[in-house]
Order: C-alpha cells, then sequence, then structure tokens
C-alpha cells in the first residue's frame, strides 16, 4: 500500500526531474547542434528551362535528417554568372513539370495528382484538375500553347491551357485502360506519338491532340520504351529503350511512317537524355556511363563532342542556345553550361535551396 | 552482500530512470529538428491530434510532451521512494518502451 506522498515529497521529486531534464536538455542538444543544421545537399531529379527569359525550373528534392522535402526552385539568370535561387510555389510537393514552350507559363503536378498552372511572372497557381491515379508521370504542351498532355498511371489526359479560349483551363480528353508508357508532341501542335507496351515489343502510335483519337500505328520497336522525343523540324525521332538503348527515326516526308535508321555506334544511356538543338541537326545524348554527355551531327551522323564526366550522374540537359548545353545533376544537384566547342563545362554551379 | 544489491538496484533505477527522460527529451528534439516536415511523418496519433490543434505548429506538441515527461518521472520518483520494488518495475517497463522509442526513431 502506498500512502499519500507528502508535499514535500512531490517538491523534491520534481526539482530533481527538472534539473535532470534541463541536463538531458542541454546533452542531447549538443547531439543535435554537433549535426549539420543545415539541410543536406539537395537532389535534382526534373528541370525545364523557360526560354527566352533566362529561367530553369527545377525540382530539388532536400534531406533534413531522414526526412525529404520536395521544392519548386527557380533559377534566374542562368546565363550568366551568378545565377538566382529563389523557391516556388512553397503549398506544393512538385513531382512534375513542364514549360510552355514560349516559357510564359510552368505546368506543376504534385505527389497528390494535382495539375496546375502558373504564369512565371505572377506565380500564382491555377488549378486546372488531377489525374485519375496516382501521380503524373509525364506532362508536356503543344507547341501553340493550347493543349497540357498529363500521362498518369492509367493513359493520358489532356487539358485546354488555350488562355483566349471560352473553354480554359477545361479538360479536353483523357484516353485510359491503355498501356501508355511514355509521348511525344509534334511541333506541329496537331498530334503526338504514345508508346503502346506489349509483352516484347514497344507500338508507336499517332494520336490527335485535339480529340485524342489514336489515329493508328506508326512501327513496332523491339523492347520496351521508355521516353521518345521529336526534333524541331519534325525529321528525326529518338527512342530511348530498356537499358539505355538509343534509336533513332526518322521520315522523309510527312506521309511516310517513321523509319529505323541507326546511328553506328550511338550510345546507351543509363539516364534517358534525348535533347535536340532547335534547328534539329544536332542531337545530345548522355555517355554509356551517363556522367557526360555526347552530341552528335545528325546529318553527317558522326559524333561532334564527347564531354568529360562530371562525377555524378546528368539527369537530362537543354540547349540554351545554338552552342551552349545546360545540364543537371542528381545527388549533388550541379548544374553545368557545356560550350559546344569545349569537352569541359564552360561553367558550373551548385543548386543553392532558399 | 545486502548493501551491494541495494546499491545496484539504486543504480539500475537511476539509469533507468535518466534514460526515460533522455530519449523523451531526444524525441522532442526531432520534434523540433523536422517541425516542417513533422505533420506528414508523425505516426502518433495524439501527436497529430495536437499538431492539427496548433494548426500544424509543434509548440503544442513539445509543450505537452514536456509536462507529461516531468509528472511522469516525478511520479516514479516518489513511488519510488515510497516502494522500492514496484517503482523500479515501473522504471524498467518505461525504460523498455522507450527504448523502443529511440530504436524507432533512428532505424524505422
Amino acid at each position: 500500500m502506498i500512502s499519500l506522498p507528502r508535499a514535500s515529497q512531490w517538491f523534491r521529486a520534481l526539482a530533481e526531474t527538472v534539473t535532470a531534464m534541463l541536463i538531458c536538455l542541454i546533452a542531447s542538444g549538443i547531439l543535435f547542434l554537433n549535426r549539420k543544421t543545415e539541410p543536406d545537399k539537395p537532389f535534382c531529379y526534373a528541370g525545364v528551362l523557360a526560354p527566352d527569359r533566362g529561367s530553369f525550373f527545377l525540382i530539388a528534392e532536400s534531406w533534413t535528417g531522414q526526412q525529404s522535402k520536395r521544392q519548386l526552385v527557380e533559377a534566374c539568370d542562368v546565363a550568366y554568372e551568378l545565377p538566382k535561387f529563389r523557391r516556388l510555389l512553397p503549398e506544393i510537393d512538385p513531382i512534375c513539370i513542364a514549360a510552355e514552350p514560349n516559357g510564359a507559363r510552368l505546368f506543376v503536378s504534385d505527389v497528390d495528382g494535382n495539375v496546375c498552372v502558373v504564369g512565371t511572372d505572377s506565380r500564382t497557381p491555377f488549378f486546372l484538375g488531377h489525374v485519375a491515379k496516382g501521380n503524373a508521370c509525364g506532362m508536356a504542351c503543344s507547341e501553340d500553347g493550347t493543349t497540357l498532355i498529363v500521362r498518369d498511371f492509367c493513359g493520358l489526359f489532356a487539358w485546354n491551357v488555350d488562355s483566349q479560349s471560352n473553354d480554359y483551363a477545361k479538360p479536353r480528353w483523357y484516353q485510359v485502360g491503355q498501356t501508355l508508357n511514355c509521348f511525344a508532341l509534334d511541333p506541329n501542335s496537331k498530334t503526338g506519338i504514345a508508346v503502346r507496351l506489349g509483352p516484347e515489343n514497344s507500338e508507336l502510335i499517332e494520336f490527335n491532340l485535339r480529340t485524342g483519337e489514336l489515329d493508328g500505328s506508326i512501327g513496332v520497336v523491339s523492347g520496351c520504351v521508355h521516353k521518345i522525343v521529336i526534333a524541331p523540324n519534325s525529321r528525326w525521332m529518338v527512342a530511348l529503350q530498356d537499358g539505355g538503348a538509343i534509336q533513332l527515326f526518322s521520315r522523309a516526308s510527312v506521309e511516310l511512317p517513321w523509319q529505323l535508321d541507326r546511328i553506328a555506334g550511338l550510345s546507351s544511356c543509363p539516364s534517358l537524355i534525348a535533347r535536340f538543338s532547335a534547328d534539329s541537326q544536332l542531337l545530345v545524348t548522355g555517355s554509356s556511363e551517363g556522367d557526360g554527355l555526347i552530341v552528335w551531327k545528325l546529318e553527317q551522323q558522326e559524333v561532334q563532342l564527347q564531354t568529360n564526366a562530371v562525377g555524378n550522374v546528368i539527369v537530362d540537359c537543354e540547349f540554351l542556345d545554338s552552342t551552349h548545353i545546360l545540364s543537371w545533376t542528381n545527388v549533388d544537384a550541379n548544374l553545368h553550361i557545356w560550350n559546344l566547342h569545349s569537352a569541359s563545362p564552360e561553367r558550373e554551379f551548385k543548386v543553392s535551396l532558399p | 552482500m545486502s548493501q551491494i544489491s541495494t546499491c545496484k538496484l539504486r543504480g539500475l533505477f537511476w539509469s533507468a530512470w535518466i534514460f526515460i527522460l533522455f530519449v523523451s527529451v531526444l524525441d522532442g528534439w526531432w520534434v523540433f529538428y523536422c517541425q516542417e516536415v513533422i505533420v506528414e511523418f508523425e505516426r502518433n496519433p495524439m501527436g497529430s491530434t495536437l499538431l492539427a490543434l496548433a494548426g500544424g505548429d509543434v509548440w503544442l506538441l513539445l509543450s505537452l510532451k514536456a509536462l507529461g515527461t516531468l509528472f511522469a518521472c516525478t511520479w516514479v520518483l516518489v513511488i519510488y521512494r515510497q516502494r522500492t520494488s514496484l517503482g523500479l518495475t515501473i522504471a524498467l517497463a518505461l525504460a523498455t518502451f522507450q527504448f523502443g522509442l529511440l530504436v524507432y526513431l533512428n532505424f524505422a
């Protein structure tokens, strides 16, 4: 049987507990002060360039202790010596981004599958809608800026993003129930190409951007195609496959289907990089190790330049102009600017999170 | 012999008692350190409720956590001084629970 303790016993015990708690607070505080108080280096895994505006938007994931946090960061003046970084839309947990080809708007999807549009000047998000299942895995805006195509785990969704239209921000169509693995939009803003996965091969299907109708197969590629990119002049198309294999297609005229056109020695790249220059004369792919870039001259089908390795895997790249490429790496979130005449980066800077 | 045994038991109690306090304070530091993302990662329903009540801020959770720790440790100390075996049993049970929490915090 415990007798009721006297007040003095309580006060004594309380005083001892408070003292011990303060000692613990200081001791464990020292443990935490010895930790890095700044977040660890960010991990960069997606980025888009807003052309003519000098801004580069990227999704960076930073780690604090064991917790990760994604944020949308704008790197302003990337073409200059000291780019400025600022955080955008702190209320959004971004997972996928795309830019309007003229750079005026940015499309952002979050982990809950919500899709919104943001003016790169106003920076105020406008909610468009959400995808059917999970989150968006890919987004692209048509060249004329009127249609946004979003891919989720179910299929493709299209929104009218023509700000002049009465149907602005309304869904245009959806294509679900198809195992569409990736897609690319033609520069004509009328058609796109989606990849439907089969058991052993991938079928390339043309679809109508306005209606979503599948216009038919344009070819079958063996293996699984993870990414396709169409050149700005619509003459070339590149497909990136399982294991990083790269295949180039060409078409002699608009009527003809794509013909597989292998460039001898076209490297395989684990990071699925393929970018065409604005004049469609050059194609940039990743090196076989993934930590460098290879620039191909398409007409001559030869390598123009192979860059030195940068230490970490290059996630993706974009042409800044006809002679400069911006690339970004994953684990250290470094941005590199390459001159197409030099194998080493012309400039290099780290993403610094605001 | 009896004195040695009493001395060992006393050492065991104070070790368990200070361990309970230390892990609780350490957990508080974690909450403070991860306050920006704690809403997403808090697994304790009571903790989540307190975070929701404070609009996502950690001050309410930390305040009540500190008060709860103070009360529990004071109470264990008072019991130990009145009935050593019962106080030791409670302290060891709480220390075992806190050890589980420490493992979860660091490895889960």
